[in-house]
């Protein structure tokens, strides 16, 4: 008798056959990750790594025999080290060399034929982040993580190009010095994908955490703007790292996995029984500390070297279980993160799918509060639940160093909001930025959000909208979504803000907005 | 079935060629049915390169490597909730002409196929959206990737009960959800008093 799987199987199944396009598409991707995979090659087993230029040439420059030549360097290497030694391991520092930084082409700035200007404040968009290289790959670099130490220096972590939206391959970095008007592209040490946001003492000393060769932990430092790197294998026993934040160059504080294994992105990060480390000689060594059993911390801020709060999750889950995403794990700490005391969770939200605190001084904290309601079935991974569900998001605020919170409800023209990202350069002004439920439409592309970056200069007790036309048409390169959303956000002064669009699959670019310059 | 690879890792770039033609197709189809065409080309496309640079860590003592295709393909469409969602709550308004009816051989008839079409993939489309992300995406997987429930945990790094549960549940609630369907008639029981 027919069942529902059959049903199922009928069940668009006109939509499900591949056409030329879609087998063409996925060949061009693997060409480009193995084009990657052969220009990744050197620099292993724990030699100085060096980039030969020549890989940064667009590739129509370069030379059938030199491609030749790539090609059966590339099967030789891939099989003395892919079949014989297995991937590539570090054993001690691995020092690049300084590498001068590629100006991305001027044609791939937005020309003056969609202009986004904000239809409130004065924010516009300034910039695409766009790569000749990664356009020839037929996929952009994601935004990724953004770090702006100045209002003058920004920093992108990007993603593979052929990778658009997998948030494991962050394998790409961009520089401005320009406040994200112009931007170009430095090299990252060959094998190494970031596992963090960068977090930088200075404009020029930043450090991040990172894979090599997607299986060994490394911690990755540089005094020069990301010129030149220093890569060091982090202690055994010790996972990626997930969070950092530098207070000086060689002083790091942060979260990583329990576990040496790396971790996929989703369920298995979110479970990641992070630990927290610190270290105090630029990566050298390091001090982990566990948190209370059962708990899984997902963000943490030490805004002084003694004083950090916690957020993360309670992980110890019986089977057939899920996350509880609305109730969370609040820890504070006053003795630099050695040990650590679990306050009560506040009511009425929980930590949600992406939890974010973020204390400017050992008294003021904010923090993104997740809220579901009505949902056929809740808790399943903060994702979509039933067809009656309702999710948003709430900013929370301490003024007691993270004990008690008052949360702030934003307001209702910006329905819905789902905050990704919030900084507070100051104690009452902080930016909140992400999504909301205003269907936009640009061309042909629908999107049930719109971009929305929120600012309260009261701490919470009043909030302005800021938001942001969309073009027209999609310009080339990207997708319209690419509009809709706010994935980070970063205010190295009150009034100094810059702001980066999410990418969409098949974008090769992603908007910058800021308020300054 | 890659038995050849079953037993080992993806070592050789010529491995994963094989790879690619056996398994693009499916995992196509798994990304096109949930997210639509347009989106489709560019993820799949993405599953695969993904595959490619991670091919030295797939571990086949850990599962098959077609759940291990799925895992990193429900990853990715993962980060697409909201299309999916919007599709298939799009799907549930709008009566669809669905040219898929001709592979179900009871409907002879071209018009009844439409008809039948235009009632039921709304009526799908309506219960899928109204599940839970979880249980969509092990009833998908089953459904369009026949992932066994040991693939599926794999697939999804969960318990094999878990899966197991999470998809008998599944089903259970994607029965409640289509009601009144008579599935020995393939139609619902209400169109009968129509």
């Amino acid at each position: 008798m027919p069942d529902e799987i059959e049903l199922l199987r009928w069940f668009r199944a006109d939509a499900r056959e591949p056409d030329d396009a879609a087998w063409n598409r996925a060949r061009t991707a693997l060409a480009a990750a193995r084009t990657d995979a052969r220009t990744d090659e050197p620099g292993a087993h724990g030699a100085p790594g060096r980039w030969h230029r020549s890989s940064w040439r667009p590739p129509g420059r370069r030379v059938v025999l030199s491609t030749a030549v790539a090609v059966v360097a590339a099967v030789v290497a891939a099989l003395i080290v892919g079949v014989i030694q297995g991937p590539p391991t570090l054993t001690g520092p691995l020092i690049t060399s300084w590498n001068p930084a590629r100006p991305l082409p001027a044609s791939a700035r937005p020309a003056t034929a969609h202009p986004a200007t904000a239809r409130s404040g004065t924010w516009r968009l300034m910039s695409y982040l766009v790569a000749r290289g990664w356009q020839e790959n037929t996929a952009g670099p994601e935004p990724g993580w953004l770090t702006c130490p100045t209002a003058a220096t920004c920093y992108v972590e990007g993603d593979n190009s052929t990778s658009p939206s997998g948030p494991a391959d962050m394998s790409s970095f961009y520089v401005s010095t320009d406040g994200a008007q112009t931007w170009s592209v430095l090299p990252v040490p060959g094998g190494v994908t970031f596992t963090s946001a960068l977090s930088c003492a200075s404009a020029a000393d930043c450090a991040a955490g990172g894979l090599y060769y997607g299986h060994q932990a490394v911690f990755l430092t540089t005094a020069t703007g990301g010129h030149s790197w220093t890569v060091r294998p982090l202690p055994a026993g010790l996972g990626q790292i997930l969070s950092l934040r530098c207070v000086t160059a060689a002083t790091c504080r942060g979260l990583a996995s329990a576990s040496g294994k790396p971790l996929a992105p989703g369920f298995e990060m979110l479970l990641s029984h992070s630990r927290f480390i610190i270290t105090s000689d630029g990566g050298r060594h390091f001090t982990s500390r566990s948190f209370p059993a059962g708990v899984s911390v997902q963000t943490v801020s030490c805004p002084t070297a003694v004083h950090c709060v916690a957020v993360g999750l309670y992980s110890k889950l019986g089977p057939g279980q899920t996350p509880d995403l609305d109730h969370g794990v609040l820890l504070t700490s006053d003795d630099g993160g050695m040990s650590w005391r679990q306050r009560a969770w506040p009511n009425g939200y929980g930590p949600g799918v992406f939890p974010d605190v973020t204390c400017v001084d050992a008294s003021h904290c904010a923090m993104i509060g997740f809220v579901e309601r009505n949902g056929t079935e809740g808790n399943q991974v903060g994702y979509s639940s039933g067809k009656d569900a309702v999710q948003y998001t709430v900013i929370a605020f301490s003024s007691d160093g993270g004990a008690t919170w008052t949360a702030s409800t934003l307001p209702h023209t910006i329905p819905y909001p789902m905050i990704d990202t919030l900084t507070c350069p100051t104690t009452r002004t902080c930016y909140a930025a992400g999504s909301d439920l205003i269907a936009q439409r640009i061309g042909n592309t629908y999107n049930a959000g719109s971009s929305v970056v929120a600012i309260t200069r009261d701490a919470g007790r009043t909030w302005q909208r800021i938001t942001f036309a969309v073009p027209a048409k999609v310009p080339g390169g990207m997708q319209g979504d690419s509009f809709m959303d706010i994935s980070q956000i970063q205010c190295p002064q009150p009034s100094a803000c810059i702001a980066i669009g999410v990418s969409d699959q098949g974008s090769t670019s992603t908007p910058i907005y800021t308020n300054h310059g | 079935m890659d038995v050849k690879r079953a037993h080992g890792a993806i070592a050789a770039a010529e491995d994963f060629e094989a790879v690619f033609r056996e398994h693009f197709a499916p995992v196509y189809g798994f990304i096109a049915g949930r997210v639509g065409k347009a989106l489709a080309e560019d993820l799949a496309a993405e599953v695969f390169a993904t595959a490619y640079r991670r091919r030295a860590t797939y571990r086949p003592d850990r599962g098959s490597l077609r759940s291990w295709l799925y895992g990193i393909a429900a990853n990715v469409v993962r980060g697409h909730w909201r299309d999916e969602q919007q599709l298939l709550e799009l799907d549930a308004r709008i009566a669809r002409d669905s040219p898929g009816l001709a592979q179900a051989p009871q409907f002879a008839d071209a018009a009844d196929e439409r008809v039948i079409a235009a009632t039921l993939a709304p009526r799908i489309a309506g219960a899928l959206a109204a599940l839970s992300r979880d249980q969509r995406e092990v009833l998908l997987l089953h459904a369009w990737g026949d992932l066994s429930h040991e693939e599926i945990a794999a697939a999804l790094g969960i318990a094999q009960g878990t899966a197991r549960s999470r998809l008998s549940r599944a089903r259970a609630a994607l029965r409640a959800l289509l009601g009144d369907f008579d599935f020995d008639q393939w139609t619902f029981r209400e169109q009968d008093h129509a």
